[in-house]
């Protein structure tokens, strides 16, 4: 599933078919759909999240705070506050 | 008129799915709330086109996407912050910020136009990686249909904490009561400031992903792969996407 999601993301085409084929060979065709069918919502779905400035449910950030800084989510919103940071200083100047 | 078909799949696709993808080609092909057809397949083809531009692979590279001012390579005759929005929401929608967000509102996108705008690159974006994810091309572009945007925008839309005006999850008005069920959702909130765009893509979400009620049934499985499964896949593509939400 990790190794389809990333090929589904990359352009290496080898690699995709093979992540493709090992879905089909471990859980049958229409397993094949179904991944391709989530992992290309989350594609769009993150794009809309990331561009409109969608927040996380308070409920939701409370629940999975030990996770998101454990495997390193937390890193990103930190890194966009510094791009803006970056930004503003660089329209100073 | 193109519609979606997956005939050419080693895949059989579900009906259902099919189903969505064409009532999701023919939403995109007509006017919408503030945009036209020609200008909505016209961000069709942008969003494919982006995929390829030079500009974009060199704003992945950057330190900050933001550092690299060469223009984008445009696929169509859009205006050129269409376009930068478009290209950059393709390429590296991980690294958007609030201050971008600001910028491209004031540079001239009016906040309506701006939200159909993502909708459209999401509804293509879905329905482009889902081709890939399955080994076949993606499919024709829909041919734009005629007709004037009804510029609808619900009264209840207003600022929250998204940079993006949207309605709040208890103060929809009686037009979009259809949409707001089940529990609160920033994410389903995200499109409302275009009611029209929000019910869309949230139909291609029930199809591609699960719909509201079955996210949260742990009792039953609803697709070939489980629930676990699922979102493992959807969790590993959100992390590549560095995707905060």
């Amino acid at each position: 599933m990790i190794e389809f999601a990333e090929a589904v993301l990359s352009e290496d085409t080898a690699r995709l078919m093979a992540a493709r084929q090992a879905i089909h060979d471990t859980l049958g065709a229409d397993a094949v759909v179904d991944s391709a069918g989530v992992a290309a919502l989350f594609n769009a779905i993150d794009r809309i999240a990331d561009s409109t400035g969608a927040p996380l449910e308070a409920d939701k950030a409370e629940m999975t705070a030990g996770l998101r800084a454990e495997i390193g989510i937390d890193a990103f919103a930190a890194q966009k506050e510094a791009l803006d940071l970056g930004a503003a200083e660089t329209a100073a100047e | 008129m193109s519609t979606i078909k997956y005939d050419d799949s080693s895949y059989p696709v579900r009906d259902d799915l099919v189903s969505a993808h064409q009532r999701a080609w023919k939403h995109l092909s007509k006017a919408g709330s503030w945009l036209t057809g020609d200008e909505r397949v016209k961000i069709m083809a942008e969003t494919r086109h982006a995929r390829s531009c030079a500009t974009c692979a060199a704003v992945k590279d950057a330190l900050s996407p933001f550092a690299v001012t060469d223009a984008h390579d445009a696929g169509t005759d859009l205006p050129e912050n269409w376009v930068n929005m478009i290209h950059l929401i393709v390429a590296d929608p991980g690294r958007l910020t609030h201050g971008w967000y600001r910028k491209t509102i004031d540079g001239g996108i009016a906040e309506t136009h701006f939200v159909e705008i993502v909708s459209v690159v999401a509804h293509t974006t879905a329905i482009d990686t889902f081709a890939k994810g399955l080994g076949v091309p993606v499919r024709n572009l829909p041919e734009p249909q005629d007709g004037a945007p009804s510029h609808y925008r619900p009264k209840e839309a207003r600022q929250h904490q998204a940079w993006a005006p949207n309605i709040a999850w208890d103060e929809f008005g009686p037009d979009e009561a259809d949409y707001f069920v089940g529990p609160e959702s920033s994410i389903r909130r995200a499109l409302t400031l275009i009611p029209d765009e929000a019910r869309s893509f949230f139909d291609v979400t029930s199809a591609q992903y699960l719909a509201g009620p079955q996210m949260r049934d742990f009792s039953q499985e609803f697709r070939a792969i489980t629930h676990l499964q699922i979102e493992l896949l959807a969790a590993r593509v959100s992390a590549l996407n560095q995707c905060t939400y």
